[in-house]
């Protein structure tokens, strides 16, 4: 029914409030052949999934205005079904679990996975 | 002149009655005051004669003790020789009003004598009817006294009159002991810490000022039931039921109790936390009443919680940067291969591995701080160990190639499952392998052996490394050490992963040691009971 460009399950939602890390993931994405968006908190990040459909969330914990947690809340509260796959470098069981009682598919922790396993797990998700 | 005289003895018998009236109103206030203070005193050592009438009583030194009883009169308490003193059996007696042993007293009107008892707290003498194993029975004069708190029955003591203790022994004995018990009481009520003592079914007998002062009470609570004092919840806000009450433990299980995860709500709804210790009192292997001990620790779980906040947020923010080094220089040897020249690349590697280096000191100071805190988790669960060393045997395979060792395995046969955190068995094996193939030079043996010695899980790795020098043997488990004969041939390591494993196992209930030699080798040997490391509850996962 949707007729954009590129299909939306394609289209991958970088939510990361470090630039570079934000832009390192976007620029790695890119060449594996994904269309990304980033946003820098879970404000912005919360309407851009309201007006828009992705195929995948990588997800920061700690941000302003609305860290990680909040977001997967309000989405949950929306009803809003994408794949969500926490990026964080806090390693709080406490957090892994939050996260995943609120429907985080996976979690990784950015200092411990390279961009290449990162973009395998992202290609798995959605190239299926 | 006349007039002069005259006028002086007016002046003179005003001065005179005035010093007659202040005299008299000065001696009515001193006999005011005086009797205020002898009252006051007369209180304070009522007051004290009872409290020591109740401990001394309590914890039976007085051993002339036969029985205690309730304020109702029910047995609660029986001294353990009683069998050996009248030839009566103690569960015959258990929760018998103490009126039975009153029917003999010949001649008098009993009735009236317990009346007596309870309204002004005057013993009395009876009769009690024993019997000997043979059948042959006697009559044994003994006393009823009542034990008093801030002047009210708690209960009542039955003892021997003319014991073989001997009353002139008592008389003297008990001065001493007066003395003795009047010197704890002091100590009791000035100890910072909350004290409540009880009697064998936890009725309070006694609460010390920091007691009352923590739990926000004025009223005295002697008598009333501890759990309805010292109402203890969980970490979750869930009312702790009597029976898994420290205090009621203590009691049950005849051991001290320990914890510090109670908490508890005061009058005024703060709610703070407790680090409790129950034990019961022991007197000739009977039971004779509990004492709990309590502090308020709500700071210093503040402190605590503030500590792994910051410790947690430390390492993200270091985390952070790192990643960015990281994945810049994935970026740099991903662009184009062409573009960089074999230096650069090498550079690149570098700092690759630098940057990797400190990424894994991160999460050993994580680790550190969380053990220190002693905020990590021991899951066991059933694991078997062999599965665990192949698993790393196949992780540390490159380094082995590398450095052309020769690893040989050896398991006892038939080796059970074994109740252990798989985690952090995991992270102990990969330790000491890692270890015993840094520490070897090329083409070196390495060997693993996995038996049982019980009550213990023996893992042993041994190398013909390095070994370790004499003089610095001493420090392998400290943090951040490394000996000085390796240190300059390798680099690589934090220092810090034996101060792990170790800290690891004494808190699950293992151990670790080590043989060396320097120039000869290292043997490292890690026992864990065979019955399973022992849990631990926290709130992180070691990584």
């Amino acid at each position: 029914m949707d007729t954009e460009n590129t299909s939306p399950s394609k289209t991958v939602l970088v939510v990361e409030d470090e630039r570079p890390l934000a832009r390192a993931l976007e620029m790695k994405l890119k060449e594996a052949g994904f269309e990304v968006d980033v946003m820098d908190n879970g404000k912005s990040a919360l309407e851009a999934v309201s007006q828009k459909t992705f195929g995948l969330i990588i997800l920061d914990i700690l941000m302003p205005k609305m860290n990680g947690l909040k977001f997967l809340e309000e989405m949950v509260k929306k009803n809003i079904e994408i794949p969500v796959i926490v990026a964080s470098n806090l390693s709080r069981e406490d957090e892994i679990k939050e996260a995943k009682r609120l429907g985080a598919v996976d979690y990784f922790i950015k200092s411990e996975t390279s961009l290449g396993d990162i973009v395998s797990i992202v290609e798995e998700r959605l190239n299926g | 002149m006349l007039e002069y005289q005259d006028y002086i003895l007016t002046e003179f018998n005003i001065v005179l009655l005035s010093s007659i009236a202040i005299l008299i109103f000065l001696i009515v206030l001193l006999i005011f005051e005086a009797s205020k203070i002898r009252s006051k005193f007369g209180m304070e050592e009522e007051d004290i004669e009872h409290r020591l009438d109740l401990l001394r009583h309590l914890v039976g030194a007085g051993k002339a003790y036969l029985f205690i009883a309730d304020k109702e009169g029910a047995v609660v308490d029986i001294n353990p020789d009683i069998q050996s003193l009248m030839g009566l059996e103690p569960n015959q007696l258990y929760g018998k009003d103490l009126g039975i042993f009153t029917e003999d007293t010949p001649g008098s009107n009993v009735e009236s004598l317990w009346q007596v008892l309870r309204d002004k707290k005057l013993p009395f003498h009876l009769q009690l009817r024993g019997a000997w194993k043979n059948g042959e029975e006697f009559m044994e004069t003994a006393e009823i006294r009542p034990l008093l708190a801030e002047n009210s029955i708690v209960g009542f003591v039955v003892s021997r009159i003319g014991s073989t203790d001997g009353e002139g022994q008592s008389a003297e004995g008990s001065e001493e002991l007066e003395k003795a018990y009047a010197k704890e009481q002091v100590i009791v009520e000035s100890i910072g810490d909350g004290v409540i003592v009880t009697d064998a079914v936890a009725d309070i007998v006694m609460m010390n000022k920091a007691a009352r002062e923590i739990l926000d009470t004025q009223e005295s609570e002697i008598g009333k039931s501890i759990y309805e004092i010292l109402q203890l919840e969980d970490e979750n806000s869930a009312m702790l039921l009597p029976q898994y009450h420290p205090l009621a433990e203590a009691l049950e299980d005849e051991r001290r109790v320990m914890s510090r995860s109670y908490y508890i709500v005061r009058n005024d709804f703060t709610r703070i936390s407790l680090a409790v210790t129950a034990s019961p009192v022991i007197v000739d292997d009977g039971i004779v009443g509990g004492v709990i001990v309590f502090r308020d620790i709500t700071k210093e779980k503040d402190i605590d919680r503030a500590k792994t906040e910051f410790v947690s947020l430390a390492s993200h923010q270091l985390r952070t940067p790192l990643t960015t080094i990281s994945w810049y220089t994935e970026l740099l040897s991903g662009a184009g291969s062409d573009n960089l020249t074999d230096e650069q690349r090498n550079y690149l590697d570098v700092i690759y591995d630098g940057n990797q280096r400190m990424i894994g000191l991160v999460n050993a100071l994580l680790n550190v701080s969380r053990l220190e805190l002693g905020t990590f988790i021991i899951e066991p669960e059933p694991t078997k160990v062999q599965d665990l060393i192949m698993s790393v045997l196949r992780d540390v395979q490159p380094s082995v190639e590398e450095k052309q060792h020769e690893i040989a395995f050896n398991s006892e046969e038939e080796m059970p499952e074994i109740n252990l955190d798989p985690r952090l068995m995991r992270m102990i094996i990969q330790n000491l392998l890692t270890n015993a193939i840094k520490y070897t030079p090329d083409k070196g043996k390495i060997t693993i052996d996995l038996s049982r010695h019980y009550p213990d899980l023996i893992l042993k790795v041994s190398d013909n490394g390095f070994g370790i020098p004499i003089n610095q043997q001493d420090r392998i488990f400290t943090k951040l050490f490394r000996a000085d004969n390796v240190l300059s041939k390798n680099t690589e390591g934090t220092g810090l992963g034996l101060y792990i494993v170790k800290s690891v196992l004494d808190r699950a209930g293992g151990n670790i040691w080590f043989e060396s030699e320097e120039g000869k080798g290292t043997t490292f040997y890690v026992t864990i009971p065979l019955e399973g490391m022992k849990a631990k509850s926290g709130t992180k996962t070691l990584s």
